[in-house]
């Protein structure tokens, strides 16, 4: 193809009306195609620009001719240079899917949760340390509330049969805040005999 | 998107779903866990403060029943494994009971 610049013919012998209706109606052809295939879209206008040309060559001579041929390759280069975003854009439209930011997605969701997890996981064996070193003194505790227990227990048995330096020992706990149930005694039995009041 | 890579995203987000569903499981028995920590620790803090009354009950009960000779309160202490020497006379009637170790059963 020619550029248009070689075709330049006086202005009093050039058919515009025929050449731009060529080029118009190549455009125009060029327009209706779809926008997506944009080679095709330049060989349609093309051979379309030609059958015109073609048909105005031989009925009106060669000036028409070569007018009609300058449209015709105006035609279909403006055709094509239009062409040619479209190609691109849809080439890139194709090329472009949803995988990439998904799969970003996805990665960036996986690492957030796996970190998270990581940090529960973290966090779960040191309070499993802590709870494991904990037994042995929650142990010892439980056995001194026992003896404690069975100490105030007896103390308050002793107290309530009459003797002295037991019942002298319950009041002076009393005064102080402390108070002792026996559980065989009350009515509701609590776990613990020795309640420091509040 | 191809079939292969319908197939990358949605493992990758099916494993996503996944640490997500763990992380919440695991933080929610985290919590109670600590809870229960938390629970067992003041259980721990008031046994020592009821270590201490425990200790001063059994110093004044040995102090009592050395001073008063009160054989009763002598036989409960040793049932408890606390036996106690009373002091000499020659204290001046203030008993200095020497209460020992408490003996645990």
């Amino acid at each position: 193809m020619n550029p248009p610049g070689v075709f330049k013919l006086p202005a009093q012998r050039m058919d515009h009306g025929t050449a731009s209706g060529t080029a118009q109606a190549a455009d125009e052809h060029q327009h209706t195609l779809p926008q997506d295939d944009g080679a095709r879209a330049v060989t349609g206008a093309g051979v379309h620009a030609g059958g015109a040309s073609g048909a105005h060559a031989g009925g009106a001579g060669g000036a028409h001719a070569e007018g009609a041929v300058g449209a015709h390759a105006a035609g279909a280069v403006g055709a094509r240079t239009a062409g040619r975003p479209a190609a691109r854009s849809a080439a890139d439209q194709a090329t472009r899917t949803a995988f990439v930011p998904l799969l970003l997605m996805a990665l960036a969701l996986f690492g957030w949760f796996g970190a998270q997890l990581y940090d529960a996981y973290q966090q779960r064996q040191t309070l499993l340390a802590a709870h494991g070193s904990q037994q042995q003194t929650v142990d010892n505790a439980g056995k001194l509330r026992q003896l404690l227990d069975a100490l105030a227990a007896d103390t308050q048995r002793l107290a309530d049969t009459g003797n002295a330096n037991a019942a002298l020992l319950v009041t002076e706990l009393r005064k102080r805040g402390i108070t002792i149930t026996v559980p065989g005694a009350a009515a509701t039995a609590p776990e613990t005999a020795v309640q420091p009041q509040r | 998107m191809s079939r292969m890579q319908w197939w990358v995203v949605s493992a990758l987000a099916g494993l996503a779903l996944l640490l997500m569903a763990s992380s919440l499981t695991l933080g929610a028995l985290n919590r109670s866990l600590q809870a229960e920590v938390g629970v067992r620790q003041q259980y721990v803090q008031q046994s020592l403060q009821l270590e201490t009354l425990y200790r001063e009950i059994i110093r004044a009960l040995a102090e009592l029943g050395a001073r008063n000779n009160d054989d009763k309160l002598r036989e409960m202490l040793q049932r408890h494994g606390i036996t106690y020497n009373a002091a000499p006379a020659a204290a001046a009637g203030a008993a200095a009971p020497a209460p020992a170790a408490p003996g645990r059963k």
